[in-house]
């Protein structure tokens, strides 16, 4: 990414570049964790995407999307770190690429969207109000009937009990209708409220996109960012213990171990996202270890997101019911084998080579650069070359003394028993 | 951007596609067998003798041919030159790619010999199975591809498009019953020289590309086509519901719909014609998907799908539904409801253009997944053909579509569908 390529005016950021179909706007609103806001911000976003002042049917909010080239909008709330977000995105086809303006026009039904909801007389439409609270009931209880899900959810619960995530986790199908079912219009209308006037972050415009067409965007999306730089450190404790689970509806097990970064800082994020590689690449230990060497899986990898999970690393394979106790010697044997220099040395070298690579060609895929625009905008990492930079820097002494840090405490074990003899 | 696919027959047969853009800076290889795990290849003539196999025969070859070539397990090759690398098998081929910046011309060759040549033993098929097996069970773990399955198997009487596994892989009975001679028969026959595809795509010069994979050939064994298909008698539907046991909590249907006299038109204006008509009738928000959540027919959105083959062209339905009959009769119903608008049919072409004009974007996933679709199109971008496209033509088409041959999978929640919690 190049920062000459961009500038800023009121927390929107503007990067321009040739070469790609997709235009990218996104903006984000700063929101609270607290479980009934989350669900308010659900049921304003399906409402805004489903009916308008202008376009009643959401029929006619599809046609819209398709005549401006299968424009993408869509409004989500998500998580970062300890802050939630509700995200305005809009995606155009470059207008450049078919010959046709539709860039203001396109812009300008956007802006319908978002700021011309259907608060007819101060109210919500009923059918439609009603219809997305039978809907977001219904895709809870399809979520939670499913079993992969169950498991992820039960694994937070049961080994990270402290974690922002957990807030929002409802397990329990009446405890969720009952919020759902209490929240009228008018606090749909107040949130909507609130988010629009005093809630805007920050933004971003990507892609092959002038001077003028940014001043468009600025006329019809006038935010001006009252917030500053946000801290999302979100430092939960870990469980210590083991569960089991047995399902007899599934045929596949899942093990996961959990394990605390003793000592986290994101300042070593780099480092982090090394041994991350070196634990779930497919030259990764988690594929050498329990795949090529003792059979005992398809896929296991792991996860260290600095977002969901503060210093959190989370081992996860796919197993037969029988092979728990083999799978977890592997999994030990995997986190030994981090702390011999050998090992290590051989690991790093291809790690680093890896990341070198990826650098090279780090501006080829649009979503790479948008990526990084987001990072760069929202504050959430530090941009490729300081990456780059400090990867290069790391010894094979780094990486073993930040594994010390890394402590075992919860083991979760989804068993899947069922038998179709 | 505009269609840049160079097409070329090679001296033994094999189709090469070369994508040259200056402004790719890795180069990306997949080669492709128009064989996958349909159970149409299941029987089949080898050198005139009748043989009957497998159906996860195709993916444990995927498996087989990479991971133990004379090369050693060539994806762990792959991986030490930090490539992006992959095999795959769907019902109609299977896969091999890789996307890499440095060793490319070794690579082309490594790849290209090891299947071409492969030296995989009978404790090599015994390595292979540990990891299919566990394949296997996270696939039949999983609702859509286990009713899909069942939808497919019961399409057709006189052909078991997947097997009683109701897993297109297999399962580890299956699994397990697979040996050398089976792998070695299917080799023989879907792996001759007029059934591979090659694509290479990337910053090179066109002609000394041709000219170095010509070369790599010479140098190995033929595989000259011995293979003559089986002659199928389809027959009616196989069983015209299908329940199966799972967790959920309403009922999971997969509605499956097959047509097989639809002359006249191309694969590709197939898949582009029922598309629309799909689209229009039931996409997100369309009166007739509300409908339904309103009546409480279903309890989510339906998502549809397309797939056609060598017999006929298949279209699937999927939903959460709280009662079913009303589901299969108001999806028949509306089929049939001649409400097509000339109106959306343009919009709709708006859409199909800017997904073709994205693809300049996303040219390495496109190219990656380029052998699953080749029936369907050849070209890098299909721009030219969506502006052909005409509403009349569609109609046209629409007049030959029949609904009357359905088959309903049905997952059911299980009756001792708990979990147990030992501490």
């Amino acid at each position: 990414m190049n920062l000459d390529n961009m500038f800023e005016k009121d927390g929107m950021y503007f990067y321009s570049v040739k070469g790609f179909a997709s235009i990218k706007m996104e903006l984000r609103f700063t929101m609270s964790n607290e479980r009934a806001d989350v669900i308010k911000a659900r049921l304003l976003l399906m409402y805004l995407m489903k009916t308008n002042n202008k376009y009643t049917f959401y029929k006619d909010i599809r046609d819209k999307l398709k005549e401006f080239y299968n424009m993408y909008l869509n409004i989500d709330e998500s998580k970062v770190g300890s802050k939630r977000f509700v995200i305005f995105t809009v995606k155009l086809l470059n207008p450049k690429l078919i010959d046709e303006d539709y860039f203001e026009d396109a812009i300008a039904f956007a802006r319908d969207i978002l700021f011309d909801p259907n608060f007819r007389d101060g109210k919500l439409d009923k059918d439609v109000f009603e219809q997305i609270k039978k809907d977001i009931i219904n895709k809870k209880i399809i979520n939670l009937a499913n079993p992969k899900t169950k498991a992820q959810i039960n694994l937070l619960i049961e080994a990270l009990p402290k974690c922002n995530l957990n807030k929002n986790i409802i397990v329990d199908i009446e405890e969720f209708k009952t919020i759902v079912e209490s929240i009228t219009e008018n606090d749909i209308i107040d949130f909507y409220n609130d988010l629009i006037s005093n809630s805007f972050f920050r933004g971003f415009v990507f892609g092959d996109v002038n001077e003028e067409e940014f001043s468009i965007i600025r006329k019809y999306f006038p935010f001006k960012s009252s917030v500053t730089n946000l801290d999302y450190t979100d430092f939960v404790d870990v469980n210590i213990g083991e569960k089991e689970l047995i399902d007899e509806t599934i045929k596949d097990s899942t093990l996961n171990v959990v394990y605390q970064i003793n000592n986290y800082s994101l300042d070593k994020w780099y480092l982090y996202r090394i041994i991350q590689v070196m634990l779930s690449n497919s030259n990764g230990l988690c594929h050498k270890v329990l795949r090529n060497e003792r059979g005992l899986v398809y896929s296991a990898g792991s996860y260290i997101n600095k977002y969901r999970f503060w210093g959190i690393i989370i081992l996860g394979a796919s197993i037969s019911q029988y092979d728990k106790e083999k799978c977890l010697e592997g999994i030990r044997e995997i986190f030994n084998l981090l702390k011999d220099e050998k090992v290590v040395n051989e690991l790093l070298s291809f790690v680093k080579d890896k990341f070198n690579q990826d650098y090279l060609v780090r501006d080829e895929l649009v979503n790479n650069l948008i990526d990084e625009v987001e990072y760069y905008v929202f504050n959430e990492r530090p941009l490729q070359e300081k990456l780059h930079n400090l990867t290069n820097s790391v010894t094979s002494q780094d990486i073993i003394n930040e594994v010390s840090n890394i402590e075992e405490k919860f083991i979760y074990f989804y068993k899947g028993v069922k038998n179709e003899k | 951007m505009r269609n840049k696919m160079i097409k070329k027959t090679l001296k033994n047969g094999v189709r090469l596609y070369l994508y040259v853009d200056e402004s790719m800076k890795r180069i990306l290889v997949n080669y492709g067998i128009l064989y996958g795990s349909s159970g149409e290849y299941s029987s089949f003539y080898l050198d005139g003798e009748h043989k009957h196999v497998l159906t996860g025969c195709a993916h444990f070859l995927e498996h087989l041919l990479l991971e133990h070539s004379k090369y050693g397990n060539l994806y762990h090759k792959f991986a030490d030159r930090k490539y992006a690398k992959n095999g795959g098998t769907s019902m109609e081929t299977t896969n091999y790619y890789f996307i890499g910046l440095e060793n490319i011309k070794e690579s082309i060759k490594e790849l290209i010999s090891a299947i071409q040549d492969p030296v995989f033993t009978n404790e090599d098929i015994i390595k292979s199975s540990e990891a299919i097996i566990s394949e296997t069970r996270i696939v039949k773990d999983n609702k859509f591809r286990v009713a899909r399955a069942i939808v497919d198997r019961n399409f057709y009487d006189g052909l078991e498009l997947v097997d009683e596994t109701l897993c297109f892989i297999g399962d580890e009975n299956t699994t397990k019953r697979i040996y050398y001679e089976m792998l070695q028969n299917c080799y023989d026959a879907f792996y001759s020289d007029d059934n591979k595809v090659l694509l290479v795509a990337g910053n090179f010069d066109a002609e000394e590309m041709t000219c170095y994979i010509e070369s790599i050939y010479d140098e190995l064994p033929k595989r000259e086509n011995r293979m003559k298909p089986y002659e199928y008698q389809l027959g009616n539907i196989r069983k015209e519901s299908q329940i199966y046991y799972m967790s959920v909590e309403d009922d999971y249907v997969s509605l499956g719909i097959r047509n097989n006299d639809i002359l006249g038109f191309s694969e590709k204006e197939i898949a582009f014609y029922m598309d629309y008509i799909l689209d229009s009738k039931f996409c997100v928000g369309s009166d007739f998907v509300e409908f339904l959540k309103k009546k409480s027919v279903v309890s989510s959105d339906l998502s549809r799908y397309v797939y056609t083959n060598s017999f006929g062209t298949h279209i699937y339905f999927n939903a959460s539904c709280k009662d079913v009959k009303l589901f299969v009769d108001s999806v028949k119903e509306e089929l049939k409801n001649e409400n097509l608008s000339k109106e959306y049919f343009e919009l709709y072409k708006k859409k199909m253009i800017a997904n073709e004009a994205f693809k300049l974007d996303y040219k390495y996933e496109i190219l990656r997944n380029f052998i699953f679709r080749i029936s369907i199109s050849d070209d890098f971008d299909d721009i030219d053909f969506i502006k052909s496209m005409s509403f009349d033509r569609c109609i046209e088409f629409y007049k030959t579509l029949n609904f009357d041959k359905i088959t309903v999978a049905i997952i059911r929640k299980m009756d001792n569908c708990k979990t147990l919690v030992l501490d």
